[in-house]
């Protein structure tokens, strides 16, 4: 081939951006059917809309979606929010979490090269981990990754926990506190999401910003 | 909303915007008037910084000419100081808008490359006002910069800004990395004292990113962390653009503007003190007005310092647009590198199934059990003489008897018992001799088939080792036919080069010619050597001084080639040579067609090899299934007659 280009180089000269990765890691295991999949359908699509309305997080924020529930998939590539598009969610089969989170960790490193490649400056990665259940693989291994990864700063991991999550686990693979969710509240907290996001797309690269806390008494979660 | 101005009341009516500390509300009946009221009552702090702008804008009235700075305080009932009003600002958006292209290209459709450094040289402006009454933004960044309609811009939070009066600073307390120098980085911007030299990093940064393409000065390296990489000082992008050929490359700018960059981005202790906001505007402003429209797109804007425009180059090898074409009399290509085209011809060239690879190739079922009757067969080796064994034993006593008979005289029965035993003797080995041959004819059978199954594999392999050799000259066939392909955008580029650059010369070029590199007054940095590089180059006269020949010539630096071309330029420009005749469209067009013409001949020509291997491959399939098929049978026939014929064999001899 005679193109020599990096891999999105027209996405990167349309929006040069630094770009700030989101990686959505969902449970959608059979214990996720009914009601919880729905509202976090709707958490999603509002979340879209959030960051869409902010001119800024528009163009930095990328999203990613792996789902997990029988098998792990990479439900949405990286897109950026402009170009999002939330997919469909069902709930199937057990909760290979650590599949799913060494995915992530994967995708997070191979987009990281194609931001290098392109000369684009990027924000810390973030990893935001959703389950209600008990991993069945062995995730161990993930475990140990995500501590690496946190260890030298290359990503940020985020654990939360809805309904009888095992938090034992949860407390082992995430350095921050997991955060058990309150109720059903997706939609309050894919808003904390959005907002953290924005607030850190607004901010410098590498800025260290402080998140306002989920588990304040009118928050989304408890720990 | 109900607030007092220090004159009279007011009604603060819809809500305009919102943001952290608090929200902007329209004013009844000032139209041109906006109110930003805190969320909470501002501290003692804020309240004397507030009243202190607002007494420096009535010593300095022009400080409110280039931003929303506070005009009026705003108390409550209780006299608690709320919010402050300010100019309302029309139609702006944030700078962020204009420099990132593909939002450029939808909210101001109608901006060029000129209107993007006219933009810089306006924000310049705008902070050489702030920085005359030594006013400090402070909190540099895209979204605190708007920009207008007509390209005018402005400053907003204007609260944040560090203001020095009557010996108190009041501090900005807020910062955003990604414009923050070097000896700041880290540092805590709640208690730094800022000076214009910070600031001039800041505005240098966002004068960068108007003029390049909406990319940050700081890639960030390897890291991505764009803080490590300003507090290092690794100003990266001239790197970046080296290696991406698709980005501005910084010869696109004057050397002068280079030198300001790179003392704003270098290290502040080797650099000094940043440029200043009047340097940038006057810089700028130059800059813009020496570009020219490329004479190919009208939204082109060419710097005098390159010999083609860099936007058409970057449309080539990228294919993105960062201007939107702008329509007229001048000829706009849609010449396409179809690119496309070619990668579907390629992906069905992959996709196209080869002949059989010689590893496919699966030994029949029954091999194994075949050469084993095969060499069981030969083991037992062919049947002895045995059925006639009675015939010959009587025909032999028969001969025996008949010499004793002759010994006794008895002739006669002794002739007669002779015959007789010669007879049988004879039928014996007759019988024997019949007896054996049908075995014989199936051995000899069984041996031929036995050879015919050991070379089958043999044939196939032959076979499908043929087949891929014409495979291997279809495929580097397509393979140089898509290389021509591809070499189309170099040709054309090469073309209409070629057709600019006689366009530029043909007026002037006899003067040019004339002027001998050899005896020429040429700038200071060309040495004795570098002159005698130029000649032995071939580069004679000035007519060969181009850019595009110069590049890549032994010690001729960047700034040794724009020294030569300049001195070309100014040598144009005194033989009167400034206005070039632009080439004529069609012209152009006629290039543009024949690349397509050839393009879509080179496109035939590869989807008549991708046909030819098809076919090629199905009648490779049909040969070497028929030699399978022989094979097989084959096999299959020698594994089921080989066990037959052992048995009988066994059978026979014992």
């Amino acid at each position: 081939m005679a193109s020599s280009l990096p891999f999105g180089a027209v996405e990167f000269a349309a929006n040069p951006e630094p770009r700030c990765p989101c990686v959505l890691v969902l449970d959608v295991s059979a214990s996720m059917a009914g009601t919880r999949l729905q509202e976090l359908q709707r958490g999603l699509q509002q979340f879209r809309d959030e960051l869409g309305g902010d001119p800024l997080a528009r163009k930095r924020v990328e999203l990613a979606i792996i789902t997990f529930g029988g098998s792990c998939r990479l439900a949405c590539d990286f897109a950026a929010v402009e170009h999002f598009e939330p997919p469909r969610l069902q709930a199937d089969g057990l909760t290979p979490m650590g599949a799913a989170v060494q995915m992530a960790l994967d995708l997070v490193r191979t987009r990281k090269q194609v931001y290098r490649d392109n000369g684009v400056a990027y924000y810390r990665p973030w990893i935001f981990l959703l389950t209600d259940g008990e991993p069945n693989d062995d995730w161990h291994a993930a475990c140990v990754a995500v501590r690496e990864t946190e260890a030298s700063r290359q990503a940020a991991f985020f654990a939360v926990g809805v309904g009888e999550a095992n938090f034992e686990v949860l407390r082992q693979v995430s350095i921050r506190q997991p955060l058990q969710l309150r109720g059903l509240m997706f939609r309050e907290m894919f808003q904390w999401l959005s907002n953290s996001l924005k607030s850190v797309s607004h901010s410098g690269v590498a800025d260290e910003i402080p998140l306002q806390n989920p588990a304040s008494p009118e928050g989304w979660a408890r720990i | 909303m109900r607030l007092h101005d220090g004159r009279q009341w007011i009604r603060l009516t819809d809500e305009i915007g919102r943001g952290g500390e608090g929200t902007v509300l329209a004013v009844e009946g000032q139209p041109d008037r906006v109110a930003k009221v805190y969320a909470s009552a501002p501290d003692p702090e804020r309240c004397e910084k507030l009243r202190c702008m607002v007494a420096l804008l009535q010593e300095a009235p022009t400080l409110g000419e280039h931003c929303a700075w506070p005009e009026r305080l705003l108390t409550d009932d209780t006299g608690q100081l709320r919010g402050f009003l300010m100019r309302r600002l029309h139609d702006q958006r944030p700078v962020h808008e204009l420099y990132s292209p593909e939002e450029r290209k939808r909210t101001y459709p109608k901006a060029s490359w000129e209107t993007l450094a006219r933009a810089a040289a306006g924000c310049a402006r705008m902070f050489a006002a702030l920085h005359d009454h030594g006013v400090v933004v402070g909190d540099v960044n895209e979204r605190n910069v708007l920009v207008a309609g007509d390209g005018s811009l402005q400053l907003v939070d204007c609260d944040s800004f560090q203001i020095a009066l009557e010996g108190r600073t009041y501090l900005t307390g807020v910062g955003v990395v990604d414009y923050t120098p070097p000896e700041l980085q880290g540092a805590d911007f709640r208690t730094v004292v800022r000076n214009e030299n910070h600031d001039r990093f800041g505005l240098a940064v966002l004068l960068f990113k108007l003029v390049f393409m909406g990319r940050h000065p700081f890639s960030g390296g390897a890291t991505g962390d764009m803080a490590a990489a300003i507090a290092a000082c690794q100003y990266d992008y001239p790197d970046v653009a080296q290696r991406l050929k698709h980005l501005l490359p910084m010869a696109a700018v004057p050397g002068s503007l280079r030198a300001l960059f790179e003392q704003a981005f270098g290290d502040p202790e080797e650099q000094g003190d940043r440029p200043d906001a009047h340097t940038w505007a006057v810089e700028l402003d130059a800059m813009a007005t020496a570009l020219e429209p490329c004479a190919i797109d009208g939204m082109h804007r060419v710097p005098p310092t390159l010999s083609r425009c860099p936007w058409c180059l970057i449309e080539a090898t990228l294919h993105y647009a960062y201007f939107l074409r702008e329509d007229g009399d001048r000829y706009v290509s849609t010449w396409s590198p179809r690119a496309e085209q070619l990668q579907w011809l390629r992906t069905s060239m992959t996709c196209t199934a080869g002949p059989p690879e010689p590893s496919s190739l699966q030994a029949p079922e029954n091999i194994d059990r075949a050469v084993q009757m095969a060499r069981r067969v030969a083991n037992l080796g062919p049947p002895p003489h045995r059925d006639s064994w009675h015939v010959r034993v009587v025909g032999n006593l028969a001969v025996l008897g008949a010499t004793a008979l002759w010994s006794l005289g008895e002739q006669r029965p002794a002739t007669a018992l002779a015959v007789a035993g010669l007879s049988l003797w004879g039928m014996g080995s007759a019988w024997s001799w019949w007896a054996r041959r049908p075995w014989l004819d199936r051995l000899a059978a069984m041996e031929q088939l036995h050879g015919a199954v050991l070379s089958g594999a043999d044939a196939w392999l032959a076979e499908a080792h043929q087949r891929r050799i014409r495979d291997r000259q279809l495929l580097a066939a397509f393979e140089e036919l898509c290389e021509r392909h591809d070499a189309i955008v170099r040709y054309r580029l090469g073309e209409w080069d070629r057709l600019s650059a006689d366009a530029i010369d043909d007026a002037i070029r006899p003067q040019l010619e004339a002027t001998s590199v050899e005896d020429a007054d040429l700038p200071t940095v060309i040495t004795a050597e570098r002159r005698r590089t130029l000649l032995i180059r071939g580069l004679v006269s000035a007519a060969d001084i181009e850019r595009h020949r110069l590049v890549g010539l032994p010690g001729l630096t960047a700034p040794v080639i724009d020294a030569l071309v300049q001195w070309r330029q100014s040598l144009e420009t005194q033989l009167g040579g400034r206005r070039r005749p632009h080439p004529k469209p069609e012209q152009f067009a006629a290039i543009d067609l024949n690349c397509t013409v050839m393009q879509t001949e080179l496109e035939d020509q590869l989807a008549a090899v991708i046909a030819e291997r098809q076919a090629a491959a199905q009648v490779a399939q049909a040969a070497l299934d028929a030699i399978l098929l022989a094979y097989c049978e084959n096999t299959d026939t020698l594994a089921n007659e080989g066990e037959n014929l052992w048995r009988a064999l066994r059978h026979y001899s014992s």
